[in-house]
């Protein structure tokens, strides 16, 4: 629940200040996803680091958990227990760390003391490694010795410690590192397969992509297989192919087109695929299989990719390979004209299952539910115009966004929500269909998808009734919004990040006579607020009061007062206003006419000012004034010039709205020069106005 | 009257003053390009810098590359043999565009002191010369000339010359701050463009550069390509470059063209250069010393190349 509120928080947080950035967020989420994952490249899926730590943790009692570079702390540890072997290893260790540095491209080029030290200590570390005859350090020492050798450049050398000696060590992480410097040892000797198959075994695919470089192409797929049609390297390049053709198939701009790969040397890997499938030396036909479903599924050939999906299901593989099968079939499924949601249910289930034992770092999963959920299923709702289903797949892509979030940085949360389709559609939503969403989602359902969707979603409650309650305000609904509002307690009003405009701001000031601005950077603005009473609720209160004294009001003078007013609130409510907070939670940077919105409280506005205009003179000019100032559109074009700062009028809109209610302000100002108050001396508009009639 | 008389011998005493430095900034004999990761000198190429009298080298030190933001040095040679004594080092440090997009003032103090510090530490005696080579745009100019400008004024306190590669492209646009250049006369073409069938040399389609060559206001030696590239087609679309004579992965649709300056085309560019700059030949630089290209020509046809 605690996730679920600061989710809300942060997504209301990023709308309310939408304008503010826009420009650092960049484009919304594509959820166009990789479909094939085999080689996760980027995954540290080996744990090094975490297992090497361990040591540590546990030689130091849990004091140190990691070993920086000449760590002095563990050093200092380990003088302080006077284990001398420890020690003396340290010395090696540090020695290695520190010169091994002098290797590393850096500004500082070692000189040529730095330089024959180095190659004095490297040989040194050499020796020791070798000579070494204690049973506590076997491991470390054998893997410095891989590790000064490999700075040597000793290749042949590494090759016969790891047959002769290396290899017999126990397993561990030490083991492990150091048979991957003997594969490099290997690889930099020519034997890339074997180098290959060790890395593969290990599940190292930053050094298989670096082994595999130049083959990174449909030519480089058939090399290896013909030296191995069994290659570890092949799952890594057939992902690498498949994976890159759909980019090509992309629009994204940053793709470099010469890594592309066409449609023809696509329709070849098929070709070349069928022929690995056909010779039956595959031990993963699964693998060949999935490969062409997909690709011919870029290439939007749906039958071909049914075709082959079904084949490679059947077809023997890696669990993996299979596990990658069976989410293309989804995706292919997804996107069938006539959808079997039973079926999509299921597999959708059975993905929820992956991703709740996949390892840390490891998206694949939620990306390939992200891309159904919001690729394939989501706009066949929206052909529905199915309010509720569609608000719950965003709702379900909001809360895997999170579980995404949740394991993995915990410092970016900004940049997680920045395309948040599920508040960013609620929020465009009127309140009965908000409502009807609700009901949906507590509501019990049959077996199927629907269920299953909703089962998924946490309706927060303060957050939908505060939301309820100010879309109710938005459509001028004041009595329904009151019976929302009033349940939201203040503290969840506080926290949100409009509360401090709430706190700040006056629904009774005249809008176009007072702007109420506000710093949009100070720390005031991300502290807690501090109100006493829900503003939503006080403007509520006073616009059923207001309106209900109006429609009672015979007197034609009290009458034109109220729907002043009324109109001065209507105005700040709307998103033109500064309380755009009570019917909203953004205020859009533009106006683009089409808001619903601004439709109900801006009409209504008009209407009362159309009222109040009828009453004295007073009344009247305000009214006229008003009436002017709301319009958005263009009466007309200026050029600025930019020497004294002056502006000239260079095209004019008669039929604007705004040249009309101008008009209609300065006939009546023509006709009564008394009524020319100081804001209208002052309004530069109507100056400019008046200068060309 | 005065000023202007004054004006006029301040002038000439300039002109004088950098017309000395050029001079002396103009070089002479048989060069070649060192651009590889270790220097290791085969017996055959020891031979052919005998045999020819390439008395220096210009010799890739390191790269300058964009990682996380900054401009870091990268692929750094390692030094397992010794520089003949008759050869004279030029080392030469190639920049990556994109580390000129930003401007970085203290990138051309790291450079210098880095590539005096390989010096030093791998006994490379005798550096009087030092190349920035840099495929600078229009988009880059202003950050380039700027930092040029620094480097410049710390060889000079070294009493070191500043040399500079000049792309064709970069003819016409303005002189970077160096006591001399060498124009690359290579990649005039594209490669990626399999009806383009001299992209590495074709003197004629540089020719709309080739009329600012004359003004351009730096000592100038050239550098001819003596290098093949073996391309890899899929039908006409470009794939990639080929490193290894290894060709059992190809399909029967792909291609692989050979793309090398034949003696016919480097010695059409040298005469087409000559009349267009005297000096510009004399001192004959080819790009690269390696075993495979030492062997790419006859003996008399590397006379002809060297013949000044």
């Amino acid at each position: 629940m605690k996730n679920i509120k600061r989710f809300l928080l942060i997504s209301l947080l990023i709308i309310a200040f939408s304008g503010k950035l826009t420009a650092c967020v960049g484009h919304p989420a594509t959820y166009n996803y990789f479909l094939m994952s085999l080689a996760p490249v980027n995954c540290d899926c080996r744990n090094i680091d975490e297992r090497i730590n361990k040591f540590w943790s546990e030689y130091t009692g849990g004091k140190f958990n990691e070993y920086h570079g000449n760590s002095t702390e563990i050093f200092n540890f380990a003088k302080k227990k006077k284990d001398t072997e420890m020690i003396e290893y340290l010395n090696y260790l540090n020695a290695y760390l520190y010169y091994g540095n002098a290797f590393v491209e850096s500004w500082d080029y070692p000189t040529k003391e730095d330089l024959s030290e180095a190659e004095r200590t490297v040989k040194k570390i050499i020796k020791a490694s070798r000579e070494y005859k204690g049973e506590r350090f076997k491991s470390q020492y054998a893997l410095l010795y891989m590790r000064a050798n490999m700075l040597d450049e000793n290749y042949a050398d590494m090759v016969s410690y790891w047959k002769n000696k290396a290899q017999y060590l126990p397993e561990s992480v030490y083991k492990e590192m150091i048979e991957n410097y003997y594969a490099g040892a290997l690889f930099h000797l020519g034997d890339k397969e074997k180098a290959l198959n060790i890395f593969s075994r290990q599940g190292d695919f930053k050094s298989i992509k670096w082994c595999v470089k130049e083959q990174r192409n449909l030519s480089g797929i058939k090399k290896i297989y013909r030296e191995n049609p069994n290659s570890e390297a092949l799952y890594y390049l057939v992902q690498d192919f498949v994976n890159r053709s759909q980019d090509a198939f992309d629009e994204e701009p940053e793709n470099e087109i010469d890594e592309m790969v066409d449609k023809s040397e696509m329709l070849e890997f098929i070709s070349f695929a069928n022929e690995v499938i056909k010779e039956n030396k595959t031990d993963d036909p699964c693998l060949w299989n999935a490969a062409c479903a997909l690709l011919y599924d870029i290439l939007k050939d749906k039958n071909n990719a049914k075709k082959y999906i079904n084949i490679a299901l059947n077809s023997k593989g890696r669990a993996l390979t299979k596990d990658n099968a069976r989410c293309i079939n989804l995706w292919i499924a997804s996107n069938e004209r006539n959808l079997d949601l039973d079926f999509i249910t299921k597999e959708l289930k059975w993905i929820d299952s992956k991703i709740a034992s996949a390892k840390a770092n490891d998206y694949y999963f939620i990306n390939v539910k992200e891309k159904v959920l919001m690729l394939s299923l989501l706009p066949k709702f929206w052909k529905k115009q199915n309010t509720n289903l569609i608000c719950a797949i965003e709702a379900e892509n909001d809360r895997l966004r999170f579980e995404r979030y949740k394991i993995y940085d915990t410092t970016n949360e900004y940049y997680i929500y920045r395309s948040n389709d599920y508040s960013y559609h609620l929020m465009n939503l009127s309140a009965q269909e908000i409502e009807s969403f609700v009901y949906f989602v507590k509501e019990k359902h049959n077996e199927g998808f629907e269920k299953y969707i909703c089962s998924t979603i946490k309706i927060e409650d303060n957050f939908f009734n505060d939301l309820i309650g100010t879309t109710y305000i938005a459509q001028g609904e004041f009595a329904k919004a009151i019976g929302y509002l009033e349940k939201v307690p203040l503290s969840f009003i506080n926290e949100l990040s409009v509360a401090y405009y709430m706190q700040r701001r006056d629904y009774r000031k005249e809008s176009w006579f007072e702007r109420q601005p506000l710093s949009d950077d100070g720390e005031e603005m991300y502290k807690l607020q501090t109100m006493k009473t829900n503003c939503k609720v006080d403007f509520c209160k006073e616009m059923l009061n207001l309106e209900n004294q109006f429609s009672k009001a015979s007197d034609n003078k009290e009458k034109q007062e109220l729907a002043y007013k009324l109109a001065v609130r209507y105005y700040q409510a709307s998103s033109a206003g500064d309380c755009w907070f009570l019917s909203r939670y953004y205020k859009p940077s533009y106006y683009d006419g089409k808001d619903r919105i601004d439709e109900t409280l801006l009409q209504k506005c008009t209407s009362m000012l159309n009222i109040s205009k009828q009453g004295n003179k007073e009344l009247k000019t305000k009214s006229l004034y008003a009436l002017a100032f709301i319009p958005r559109d263009n009466w007309a074009e200026y050029d600025y010039n930019w020497n004294d700062g002056t502006f000239t009028i260079t095209k004019v809109y008669k039929n604007s709205l705004k040249y009309k209610r101008l008009n209609d302000l300065y006939t009546f100002i023509q006709q009564n020069p008394d009524c020319k108050t100081e804001y209208i001396r002052k309004c530069d508009v109507f100056y400019q106005f008046a200068k060309r009639k | 009257m005065k000023k202007r008389i004054y004006f006029t011998i301040v002038c000439i005493l300039f002109l004088a003053c950098s017309c000395s430095n050029r001079k002396s900034a103009v070089t002479e004999g048989n060069s070649a390009y060192y651009w590889r990761t270790s220097f290791v000198l085969s017996p055959a190429e020891r031979e052919f810098i005998k045999e020819y009298g390439i008395s220096r080298l210009y010799i890739r030190y390191f790269d300058v590359v964009m990682q996380e933001g900054d401009a870091m040095p990268n692929a750094t040679l390692k030094f397992k043999d010794t520089l003949p004594s008759s050869v004279q080092p030029v080392p030469t440090v190639f920049i990556m565009n994109e580390c000129m997009q930003k401007r970085d003032n203290t990138l051309a103090n790291k450079i210098f002191k880095r590539i005096l510090q390989i010096s030093e530490s791998n006994n490379i005696n005798n550096v009087k010369e030092i190349q920035i080579d840099c495929d600078w745009t229009k988009r880059t100019e202003g950050n380039f000339l700027k930092f040029m400008e620094q480097l410049h004024a710390l060889t000079q306190e070294k009493g070191i010359m500043l040399s500079t590669t000049v792309r064709c492209y970069q003819l016409n646009w303005q002189v970077p701050k160096a006591d001399r250049g060498v124009v690359m006369m290579y990649n005039t073409g594209d490669f990626r463009n399999i009806k383009d069938e001299k992209p590495i040399l074709n003197i004629d389609s540089v020719g709309g550069y080739l009329k600012y060559l004359k003004k351009y206001d730096l000592p100038l030696t050239c550098a001819y390509p003596v290098f093949k590239w073996d391309l890899l087609f899929h039908k006409e679309n470009f794939r990639e470059v080929l490193y290894t004579e290894d060709r059992s992965f190809l399909f029967q649709s792909d291609t692989v063209v050979r793309r090398e300056p034949s003696l016919a085309d480097i010695l059409k560019a040298k005469e087409r250069l000559q009349s267009i700059r005297k000096d510009i030949n004399k001192e004959i630089v080819i790009f690269d010393l390696s075993d495979y290209n030492i062997k790419r020509f006859k003996d008399e046809e590397y006379k002809k190349i060297f013949a000044h």
